[in-house]
């Protein structure tokens, strides 16, 4: 028994004795396997010097890191492929990871082994930039520089998406867009006309690129006197891509200037009442509940994703129309259309995916070259005969064009969904308008809270008030939330 | 430690000599003692070195981490967010206490009525005995999963209110709705109850029969037997088996992961209501909140500390006859 | 007088066999109802996913495909083996290490031994999570993620508090006089460690390397922690990434690998396990 007494005492000793040491030693978490090694980038003043080209036969190797979910391995091997048209003798390896990619690249940086690419989302390159100040590499003084030679231009992407890749959306280019990431209504066609037979009533009319909420709240009230599913729409309503567009059309504001949560306020009211809405007049599935929809399982009529049509037509293809032949006209089925938008003020979600670059990249010219070639359209066929991702080069709009990867196969489909009032020009020089909207209000707070911020407010605003919750409480809730959560 | 041990040799190694005013002489005695305390310490500088490098130290570092905001000290600060701000600490402190608390005994009633079976002078009683105890040795990941599977609803083929649906009763909604959550996590419970029959057998294979005998000839019934022998005679064991066991329940994490991540927003399952500290702790990390992350496995550390101690203050009564 | 005995001893007799059969009865549902799910898992791996879907708890039709989907799309084989790698090397390194530490703190006089113990003891009392991420960033800043290094290598140094502790109680069990007459024929400690003291102890180096086992087999938090590549995964991780989070695979698929993870461990009780419910029990008085 004195045995265990000394223990608790030996512990205890230890422990203050140690304490001291241990708080003299560094900071904790800057450990960085890599620090050393990181190379200044050129600053933007002296782009003269920079070489931005790369003698075609060179031998090197460029390490690509992408998260290891959906078909990625095979999007980043036909990258890879795709490169050596260019470089013959260039490998580029794979190096696949999981988890948060933020996490990912944080444990990879530690450890060492950062890729020289890797794919990320914008939400997680702020992070890391914000976590590891010189580790993402500038592409500004290589873009500059071929703009220059007439190599490169700009002009060639859709500039929202472009500007998703900036620091903090608008600075330091860090990341190349792979592809126009937005939501879309995915919605079962087949069903819409079943509920059109069964009511006699005109619905598939109002289901277009560019319908308004109203259209929507008609469309969902004739689907729902169908009496075909219990729910009509996979609203995802707590992704910030979903709800932030209602939000910033009702005039909504996060923060304030002076950072403050200004969150509070009768326009916020007025979005988390029109988002309400769907769940009481039973379009959604209360987000408490555990139900859904079901529209991936053939039970509901709609679903706003982003994802690409080839991956949800996959899906409903092996799990509800496993009995139709291959031969089917499947865009009678289902298809897609543009989020419903309010006429006033149009907005639409979007996100980006891409590529971004390291600093501890052996040769940066190369690495630009690998990112350039992401951004060409052999790249964006590349990943477009794989995944279906919609290209983010305007001339890539039409995808009824057979030179067009993306639309090959997918002729019948009103793809235009992805792209449509994206601020195209058309060949007679006329612009569209652009709808597109980004969530960036956590700008106004340290980007380490980017990804933990749109969570909160998904979960504990949109979700919780469409729970039912009195709105005050919700406040309430909401601001003891974001409270604790900034003093991480 | 090893470095005070380290001096104190050398101080036993010199003291003596220039005490006896002679030059120091290795005599084939102190020799021998040398190496013998030499061989006493290679053998344990394994565990030495790996207490140091791979506990105490990240301990200590945890610790320090715990009082910096961004790399820089500042001592309470995420001490204050964790009691003053953060609405989930009352949470996951309660739902982790409550859960320790009752599913442990909970797990040690159950165990003692299995062993009671387990325990019948029966031919093949040892099969039987392997056949309760095959669920506790399924890897948490399976059975996790398992039971998040056979715990879903009716529509989704939940197969145990599918059989309840076969016998006409309602459905039960288990993991999905947050004020069965718990409870379905005790139900789980049920099935790893062999681990604290083992316990439970052990202490009674160490009960004298003679006791019971003579118990018997005073005309005792099974219950007097439970009462006056079987109990008070196991309690040593099955206290510290409990503490130890609370002790460890503070910290699992695995089915609850498997099955908070089926069921609702960041394992916390639905309405938070099997959200734990150790699950938390985890997201923290997930959104590389390292320091805040640090601060909460200090304060569960803490509570793991209070439960040792009532641990070592009643083990005296505890450890009866087992020190040499 | 003879014919009342034997009605008496007929009348017992009828009881015992009464009581018996409550016993097995009693005993067996017990035994159902705790292996039901495991049974299940067992019938559902197999199970056409039609009849699954159709809302069938037992199959009524047999099919493989879920196993053959487990090791075509998911590679488990390498998983299995990357598994394999550090179960291995733990339940060889587990009993040797800590039997190792045990036998200076039972067997050698040293000074300053209570006190190293008290201090390995009092690790004890430190949770997991505690470490877990300054242990992260340590074994990260050394290179060591994706690499099996952070499983294995902390295993080398004393192989886990608990099991010293075990195998010191064991060993004091142990008559000296064995050892003592080695130490007559010269035998040094290391061969009085290795060829004397470990033959003994071979019901608790039985126990921990099963436990060995068991928690390198079952981990997934450690490797989720330490494997960014999804080449290097466990068998834990992939079924709980593969099976929960990409939440796509099929019933069958799911039950398939629920399965592929416990065959091993239950096979391996299977066959030790009047030695490892022995093992238990010490565990469980001593532990």
């Amino acid at each position: 028994m004195k045995l265990f007494k000394r223990m608790i005492a030996v512990a205890m000793g230890c422990a203050f004795a140690m304490c001291g040491f241990a708080g003299c030693g560094e900071s904790g978490e800057q450990g960085g396997g890599q620090g050393g090694g990181q190379r200044p980038v050129t600053p933007g003043g002296n782009t003269e010097s920079i070489v931005t080209e790369v003698d075609a036969d060179i031998t090197a190797t460029v390490v690509l890191g992408y998260k290891n979910e959906n078909n990625e391995d095979k999007i980043a091997k036909k990258l890879a492929d795709s490169f050596k048209a260019k470089f013959p003798n260039v490998t580029v390896q794979l190096a696949a990871f999981t988890g948060e990619t933020s996490t990912a690249i944080d444990k990879l940086y530690r450890s060492g082994s950062m890729p020289d690419v890797f794919l990320t989302n914008s939400f997680d390159m702020l992070a890391i930039n914000a976590q590891y100040e010189d580790l993402l590499f500038d592409l500004n003084p290589y873009i500059e520089q071929e703009e220059k030679e007439g190599k490169f231009d700009r002009n060639d992407y859709y500039a929202t998406w472009w500007k998703l890749g900036q620091e903090n959306f608008d600075g330091a280019q860090f990341m190349v867009p792979r592809a126009a990431d937005r939501v879309v209504v995915h919605y079962n066609k087949a069903k819409v006309k079943e509920a059109e037979a069964k009511t006699g009533l005109e619905i598939q009319k109002y289901i277009k690129n560019g319908w308004t909420w109203d259209d929507f709240n008609t469309v969902c009230d004739a689907l729902k006197q169908a009496n075909m599913s219990t729910y009509i729409v996979d609203s995802n309503m707590d992704w910030e891509a979903v709800y932030n567009p209602i939000l910033t059309y009702f005039g909504a504001e996060y923060f304030d200037d002076n950072g403050d949560l200004a969150i509070d306020s009768a326009e916020t009211k007025n979005a988390l009442d029109f988002i309400k809405s769907w769940v009481d007049k039973g379009y959604v599935a209360p987000p408490d509940s555990g139900r859904a929809a079901d529209f991936d399982y053939g039970k509901g009529f709609m679903h706003f994703q982003s994802r690409a049509l080839s991956t949800t037509l996959d899906i409903l293809k092996t799990r509800v129309y496993s009995d139709l032949p291959a031969t089917t006209d499947w865009s009678q089925y289902y298809d897609v259309v543009t989020m419903p938008v309010f006429a006033d003020n149009p907005l639409i979600g979007v996100g980006a995916a891409g590529y971004c670059a390291s600093t501890t990249a052996e040769n940066p010219a190369l690495v630009w070259q690998f990112m350039k070639h992401i951004a060409s359209r052999e790249g964006q066929n590349a990943i477009a005969e794989i995944a279906n991702y919609v290209p983010v080069r305007k001339d890539m709009a039409d995808y009824t064009d057979p030179a067009n990867q993306w639309g090959v196969g997918y002729e019948k489909f009103n793809l235009t969904a992805f792209t449509y009032n994206s601020g195209n020009t058309d060949e007679e020089g006329n612009t569209e308008p652009n709808w597109n909207c980004y969530t960036d209000y956590f700008l106004k707070k340290p980007a380490k809270h980017a990804v933990s911020l749109n969570d909160t407010f998904g979960i504990y605003l949109i979700e919780s008030y469409a729970n039912g919750r009195e709105y005050d409480q919700v406040m309430k809730t909401l601001n003891t939330r974001v409270t604790q959560l900034l003093r991480r | 430690m090893e470095a005070r041990e380290e001096l104190g040799a050398a101080a036993t190694q010199t003291d003596q000599p220039e005490g006896r005013g002679g030059k120091f002489r290795l005599t084939p005695r102190r020799k021998r003692k040398l190496i013998g305390w030499l061989t006493g310490v290679v053998f344990a500088l394994p565990v030495i070195l790996g207490v140091l490098i791979f506990s105490y130290y990240p301990a200590l570092q945890a610790l320090a981490s715990s009082f910096m905001k961004d790399g820089e000290f500042e001592w309470f600060f995420h001490y204050e967010t964790i009691f003053v701000y953060d609405p989930d600490t009352w949470t996951v402190f309660g739902n982790t206490l409550l859960y320790a608390l009752v599913s442990v005994p909970f797990g040690l009633v159950l165990g003692y009525f299995l062993a009671l079976a387990a325990n019948f002078k029966i031919k093949g009683i040892s099969v039987y005995r392997i056949l309760f105890y095959l669920p506790v040795v399924i890897p948490g990941v399976a059975s996790g999963l398992l039971f998040a599977h056979m715990m879903a609803r009716l529509d989704s083929n939940g197969v145990f209110n599918m059989m309840l649906h076969a016998i006409g009763l309602g459905e039960l909604s288990f993991f999905e709705e947050a004020s069965t959550s718990m409870l379905s996590l005790l139900f789980m419970s049920v099935w790893t109850a062999g681990g604290s029959m083992i316990i439970w057998l052990s202490a009674f294979k160490n009960i004298p029969s003679t006791l019971y005998e003579a118990a018997k000839l005073d005309g005792a019934n099974a219950w007097d037997c439970l009462i006056h022998i079987t109990i008070p005679m196991s309690t040593p064991l099955i206290f510290y088996n409990l503490v130890t066991g609370v002790i460890g329940a503070l910290q699992c994490t695995t089915p609850l992961v498997v099955v908070g991540d089926r069921f609702g927003t960041a394992g916390g399952g639905a309405g938070n209501a099997i959200y734990f500290v150790s699950v938390k702790i985890l997201n923290e990390f997930g959104y590389t909140y390292y320091e805040y992350a640090s601060a909460l496995s200090i304060v569960l550390f803490a509570i793991v500390g209070v439960f040792t101690l009532i641990l070592f203050k009643t083990s005296r009564w505890v450890f009866y006859g087992e020190e040499k | 007088m003879e014919n009342v005995m034997d009605e008496r001893n007929r009348s017992a007799r009828r009881r015992q066999i009464v009581i018996r059969t409550l016993q097995y009865l009693l005993l067996t549902v017990i035994a159902l109802i705790l292996c039901f799910p495991f049974l299940l898992m067992v019938l559902q791996s197999v199970m056409p996913e039609s009849q699954f879907q159709a809302g069938q708890i037992f199959p009524t039709a047999f099919t493989g495909l879920g196993y053959v989907k487990l090791f075509t799309e998911n590679n488990y084989l390498t998983y299995f083996l990357n598994t394999l790698v550090i179960v291995v090397f733990n339940v060889i390194a587990m009993p040797l290490a800590s039997s190792f530490c045990a036998y200076s703190f039972a067997r050698l006089q040293w000074k300053g031994k209570e006190l190293v113990f008290a201090c390995v003891l009092s690790t004890l009392m430190i949770p997991g999570v505690v470490t877990q991420i300054p242990l992260f960033l340590m074994f990260s800043s050394w290179g060591w993620t994706n690499t099996p290094w952070p499983l294995t290598v902390p295993t080398l140094f004393g192989g886990g508090a608990i099991n010293i502790f075990l195998f010191r109680q064991f060993m004091r069990g142990i008559p000296m006089e064995l050892e003592e007459a080695a130490k007559m024929d010269g035998a040094n400690v290391f061969r009085r460690w290795f060829s004397i003291t470990l033959p003994l102890c071979v019901p608790i180096l039985l126990f921990v390397a099963v436990g060995a086992f068991g928690s390198s087999w079952g981990d997934y938090f450690q490797p989720l922690f330490y494997y960014t590549d999804p080449e290097k995964y466990t068998l834990a991780v992939a079924v709980y990434k593969v099976t929960v989070l990409d939440g796509v695979a099929e019933n069958s698929v799911v039950m398939a690998a629920g399965v592929f993870m416990s065959i091993l461990p239950a096979l391996i009780f299977f066959f030790l396990q009047r030695k490892l419910i022995d093992g238990i029990m010490v565990g469980a008085v001593k532990g």
